[in-house]
């Protein structure tokens, strides 16, 4: 077997001390932050992206950000089981069974329930990887320009879709890739929406407006909801971490089709952990010989244990659009994918077979994170808990400070500064008006691809539209990308058949 | 998914605001936030008179002026720079214009959706709090989202993190920070303002020498120079 052969060959390399240090440094931090309230792992990431940098080790650098991607779900996970607070949006759906749990006093199996279940989820999802990325990164290799605009543009809808605020989250990627038009076009040289300041002749940095958009809006929302909700205090009985054997048994099946399911709604390009939980929840719910249950009295350790394996289990699958086609799906694989380009490394359909030291080394550090993790957290749990007393008037302003000596460390100049804080302002306002803002990070990071290649498509064509409707796989992937991005009408529309017809009735 | 078949309080906000009213133990805090809550509550009196709304009257007023209005200003802005970008003397085959051209025209058509859903709603709201009917009013629809309850103290925050910014160079990285953080701290908790200092001393100094000795990253030293 090939695919096992490259694997065992990057363990070699990731089984050295710094690489485990990284992979340490990563799940510690990432569950961390998971735990405090309101910081997601695209938030740390972004945070930790001037380290990286100075690091300078590519592959390092991705085995850090792995394990702060699946460290992320543990905390958030933690925090949505014992407080009801919970830490991601991929973790939301926790606390539907998982807090009902833990005031029923089985807050501890509840907790299990969850770490093994990501753990599961996670070892089968990286295995799932070593399977299908080679087979997948040898059909990646045969796709033309045409092709690759038709994936990133899936990736934008199913991104724009996924919110619940269709309209604006469109708004919103379309944006992003607007601000990706800022500086100089590399085709003719000419110099685009630069209004003349040096700084951006060369495209506003990804960091910054990464940073802006996402930890000091983060930062302004918490503050600005401080006062009315206070630090969170009191954790609620944990009870000692043990399953019954019926637990374990209703669990298995749940962790085994979380697993596939997160896996395969991983893969797609934008849908990604959040949209696999509630998936899941859903599946688990309607198998169920007593799906009342769910969700009610005591909690359904089913409605908890499925989810927590898809989210985790997503993560692992988005790693397939990111390592085959350079293309991300979620706000934090465009955090990582901006990280590695910065790296110089060249993401894409060639990472694979350019670089396929890196990517299995990558593959390697997921299953050194997961078992990192599982081992970290399970006897933490209580110190993590702890984390929710570090006040909140500390921390948000330590969080500021930590933002803008990262975007000065990046730059060392004031303009970036300077838009950092124009970025934290316009996401501010956005953010208050509902306006989603990981889609207009995945359409900052994807604008400069979807436009390099579709000129060269189109400079293959001789500047023949048609081309982009040239290839089957284009053809095919862009009426799916039409059919999301139409979904809502379509399900509007019984809704006003509806409408009219109780209209009706009311006039008669 | 997005239809859950009932009302689960998700948001951490709401969450926090349960358990705090249901935990009798309130550690650290306590006092101060109780009483902080009280102040909020006075000072939202002031501006509604009765029952405060959903959004505050300014936010409100701040949402649906760039909703309906910001939006496709800023999109047209967009396309007008897109269709005016200088071309080079030589021939080109695929055009600098062309690509933010193609994302402009898309922006001011889901700029203007955006703009005539937001229309559609206020009109609505407004038609049925004549009829005096139980119609839509705003934010019913958003009750899952996080919101920001005082705006004053975000646009405060962001004030200061900009004078920060503004005397970052000037004062030094260690006296811009250390200020800036038992500033920002001490207005969040006044009544901790020992703790907050020696806290806000300690991490400027530590992350001084995160960057500096480890990352090599050199700040700037300002009125600490001659030291």
């Amino acid at each position: 077997m090939d695919a096992i052969n490259s694997l065992l060959a990057a363990f070699g390399t990731v089984l050295q001390p710094e690489y485990l240090l990284y992979a340490f440094v990563g799940a510690l931090v990432g569950t961390a932050v998971g735990v405090l309230p309101g910081l997601g792992p695209s938030v740390t990431m972004a945070l930790l992206l001037p380290v990286v940098f100075a690091l300078g080790d590519p592959t390092g650098a991705i085995i850090m950000f792995a394990g702060i991607f699946y460290g992320a779900m543990y905390g958030g996970s933690t925090t949505s089981i014992l407080l009801s607070t919970p830490g991601e949006s991929s973790s939301v759906v926790t606390v539907l069974d998982g807090y009902r749990m833990t005031k029923a006093g089985r807050g501890g199996a509840a907790l299990l329930s969850s770490a093994v279940g990501s753990f599961v989820a996670g070892i089968f999802a990286t295995t799932a990887l070593v399977f299908v990325a080679k087979p997948l990164g040898a059909i990646a290799i045969t796709f033309g320009p045409s092709e690759y605009v038709a994936f990133a543009v899936l990736a934008l809808s199913t991104a724009a879709i996924l919110g619940g605020r269709p309209t604006k989250a469109a708004f919103s990627a379309l944006l992003g890739l607007a601000i990706g038009t800022v500086g100089i076009h590399s085709l003719s040289g000419v110099t685009r929406f630069s209004f003349g300041v040096l700084a951006i002749y060369n495209g506003i940095d990804f960091e910054l407006v990464t940073i802006g958009m996402f930890a000091i809006v983060e930062v302004l929302f918490v503050v600005g909801m401080y006062r009315s909700s206070g630090q969170i205090h009191g954790v609620k009985m944990v009870g000692k971490l043990l399953m019954t054997a019926r637990e374990w048994r209703r669990s298995i099946g749940p962790w085994l089709r979380g697993s596939v399911l997160g896996f395969l709604v991983g893969v797609l390009p934008g849908a990604g952990a959040t949209m696999s939980s509630y998936l899941s929840y859903g599946l688990e719910r309607n198998i169920s010989k007593t799906p009342e249950k769910f969700g009610r009295g005591k909690g359904m350790i089913e409605g908890l244990a499925g989810p927590e394996a898809a989210n985790n289990a997503a993560a692992g699958g988005a790693l397939v659009p990111l390592l085959t086609l350079g293309i991300p799906g979620s706000a934090a694989t465009a955090v990582m994918i901006g990280a590695l380009q910065g790296l110089g490394v060249k993401t894409g359909p060639l990472l694979l077979r350019d670089n396929p030291d890196f990517v299995w080394a990558i593959i390697a550090s997921l299953f050194i994170g997961n078992v990192m993790l599982i081992i970290l957290n399970v006897p933490l749990i209580r110190i993590w808990v702890k984390l929710l007393s570090v006040p909140t008037a500390l921390l948000m302003p330590m969080i500021l400070v930590i933002s803008t000596v990262g975007v000065f460390s990046l730059s060392r100049n004031t303009v970036d500064l300077a838009l950092m804080l124009l970025f934290g302002f316009i996401g501010l306002v956005l953010r208050a008006c509902d306006i989603p803002l990981a889609p207009l990070i995945l359409g900052l990071v994807l604008g400069p691809l979807i436009e390099e290649q579709s000129s060269r498509a189109l400079t293959v064509s001789q500047g023949d539209w048609a081309v982009f409707l040239s290839e089957p796989t284009a053809v095919v992937v862009l009426v799916l990308a039409a059919l999301i991005l139409t979904l809502p009408l379509w399900r509007r529309i019984p809704g006003r058949i509806r409408e009219r017809n109780s209209r009706r009735e009311v006039l008669r | 998914m997005a239809d859950q078949e009932e009302p689960v309080a998700t948001s951490p906000e709401k969450r926090a605001q349960l358990d705090d009213a249901g935990s009798t133990a309130l550690i650290d805090d306590a006092p101060l936030v109780a009483e902080l809550r009280h102040a909020a509550a006075d000072a939202e009196d002031e501006v509604t008179g009765d029952a405060p709304p959903p959004l505050g009257r300014w936010a409100l007023l701040i949402r649906r002026a760039v909703l309906i209005g910001v939006l496709p200003l800023f999109s047209a802005w967009y396309l007008i720079q897109a269709i005016t970008i200088q071309l080079p003397d030589r021939d080109l085959l695929i055009s600098p214009r062309a690509y933010p051209t193609a994302i402009a025209i898309a922006m001011l058509a889901v700029s203007l959706l955006v703009s005539g859903l937001e229309l559609r709603k206020v009109l609505l709201g407004r038609r049925g709090a004549a009829a005096g009917a139980g119609a839509p009013t705003e934010g019913t629809d958003d009750d899952d989202r996080e919101r920001i309850t005082n705006w004053r103290d975000a646009w405060i925050t962001l004030g200061a993190l900009v004078v920060y910014v503004a005397v970052f160079s000037f004062l030094g990285f260690f006296l811009a920070t250390t200020v800036f953080l038992v500033g920002v701290s001490t207005f969040f908790a006044p009544r901790k303002w020992l703790r907050n200092i020696i806290v806000s001393v300690v991490f400027s100094i530590l992350v001084y020498l995160l960057f500096t000795e480890l990352l090599a990253v050199r700040l700037p030293a300002g009125l600490l120079g001659f030291i």
